[in-house]
């Protein structure tokens, strides 16, 4: 490990089963605030995609804040709960957890969360939870499409012969999105609200910034483009959330869902350290 | 489990070390070679498995991440293949001062069976069982997979296997033929390689594969 950081492998929890590693700046005595916790990108575990959070946690150790990568129960290296909870309620009971461990250490009481897929929507759900929590570094959130999604879709679909095929055959977007615009139009019943959903996730963004959380959301559009083809899909989905000067919003129109390109990680991690460096977090 | 850092600095490496659960008078010990790359992090939760079963099974057990791997330290693509043997040479070394014991088994995946297969070649009285898990070796003419860089250590097991422990094993999930490398026994376990993305996207452990590896080693 070079100069400015220092690493060590801890045990987190009750009982102590979540294994977490804690990179710290080598040279000042307290860490800057915040500090920063990733959580899991689906079952990867807490090293991240090619390494990335491995990567990004030692260069925000060198800027001087404390990053935690740890392992939510059950994925990686880390134990599964004793008592049976829904995934969901163990993820957000596991960050608590590790925010608790961190804060009590470290005397620190700001926190960034960082998710990458699945792992960006458990963290939108965990930050208005906690009061410590001032940001959420949200890569490839789940975003609802938009009539300008399926444009775009449509448009770079409409190239591929095998999109033809796929069609033909009744699968694909297109027509789980035709099924779903005529269900919603002949349900009569306001059904409720499930996880997950449109009206979930806008809770979940109104919430977060009611309680001054500051936002930086990456997207992708290379790949596949089945999350989303624009960088204001997210604004366009949810037209009537205040998101404001609270939102950083970054588009890498040429990235894979897991910034596969070392080039492009590179260029995301700057980004995020040169966020936390200029917003105003203290000011909620 | 236990998660530490062990090694000099600067090659400090991750090492995550599971203690025996159950006791047969004599400590055994069994070091886990991971593959490189992509490799390595989609078969990570197969090799964990290995390692609780082994340790279930009586055995003092450690993974580690080699340099610019995992949570080692070093810049990812700071690496080559003489540091990642040296890496195997380190965790052998922690092991066996943790477990008290003279003799360690290896256990090596694709990338993982080519250093640990280096390393038994040159202490083989040292090494109690080496089990090589689908290693980058032309078995059955075939090679290793295209994105798997060249000077990456396949190794050439014709070559090497009369220098290779007396007990040694190669796993591998396609009809091997012939069923041996010159004398080291080549096992047919059918199943899924849990160090393609397929593996990750499903979750799901080789079963057979694992139970395999423990009842083999046991």
């Amino acid at each position: 490990m070079n100069d400015g950081y220092r690493e060590q492998a801890v045990m987190i929890g009750r009982p102590q089963a979540l294994v977490c590693v804690v990179s710290t700046p080598a040279t000042a005595e307290r860490a800057r605030s915040p500090a920063v916790v990733f959580i899991n990108t689906g079952i990867v575990h807490r090293v991240g995609d090619h390494r990335m959070y491995v990567t990004l946690a030692r260069q925000l150790a060198n800027a001087g804040h404390l990053a935690l990568r740890f392992d939510l129960s059950g994925i990686g290296d880390s134990g599964r709960r004793a008592h049976a909870m829904n995934p969901e309620a163990a993820a957000l009971e596991d960050i608590r957890e590790v925010v608790d461990w961190a804060a009590a250490k470290f005397n620190l009481n700001e926190f960034v969360v960082v998710g990458l897929c699945s792992g960006s929507d458990i963290a939108l759900r965990y930050g208005p939870t906690d009061r410590r929590v001032v940001g959420l570094v949200l890569l490839d959130p789940q975003i609802p499409p938009t009539a300008r999604y399926y444009i775009n879709y449509v448009r770079e679909r409409i190239r591929r012969p095998r999109s033809w095929l796929t069609f033909a055959s009744g699968r694909g977007p297109i027509w789980g999105g035709v099924a779903t615009l005529i269900t919603s139009m002949w349900s009569r019943e306001k059904e409720p609200i499930k996880l997950g959903s449109p009206a979930d996730l806008e809770h979940q963004y109104r919430t977060s910034l009611a309680n001054g959380i500051h936002l930086f959301v990456a997207l992708t559009g290379g790949e596949l483009a089945w999350r989303q083809t624009y960088r204001e899909q997210l604004l366009d989905a949810f037209p009537s959330v205040p998101f404001a000067d609270k939102l950083r919003l970054e588009y890498f129109p040429t990235s894979d869902h897991t910034f596969s390109s070392a080039e492009d990680r590179s260029r995301l991690n700057d980004m995020i350290e040169g966020w936390l460096c200029i917003t105003p977090f203290g000011h909620r | 489990m236990m998660p530490f850092f062990f090694g000099e600095r600067p090659r400090l490496l991750f090492g995550a070390y599971d203690p025996p659960q159950a006791t047969h008078g004599v400590d055994r010990a069994a070091v886990i070679c991971a593959p490189w790359g992509n490799e390595y992090t989609y078969s990570h939760r197969t090799l964990r498995q290995v390692a609780l079963h082994l340790s279930q099974a009586g055995f003092h057990v450690l993974r580690f991440d080699y340099y610019a791997a995992g949570d080692s330290a070093g810049a990812s693509g700071d690496n080559d293949y003489a540091g990642s043997r040296a890496d195997v040479e380190a965790a052998w070394a922690e092991l066996k001062e943790i477990a008290g014991v003279s003799r360690v088994c290896l256990v090596g995946l694709r990338f993982g069976a080519s250093v640990a297969a280096d390393f038994a070649l040159r202490r083989a009285a040292e090494v109690e069982s080496l089990l090589l898990w689908e290693p980058l070796t032309a078995l059955n003419g075939r090679t290793e997979p295209a994105d798997t860089p060249k000077d990456f250590g396949a190794p050439d097991l014709d070559e090497w296997a009369p220098g290779l422990p007396v007990r040694s094993l190669v796993l591998t999930a396609n009809m091997p033929e012939p069923d041996r490398i010159k004398r080291i026994p080549v096992n047919f376990v059918p199943c899924e390689p849990p160090w393609t993305k397929q593996n990750l996207l499903t979750g799901a452990i080789p079963v057979k594969a694992v139970r395999h590896i423990v009842n083999w080693l046991r």
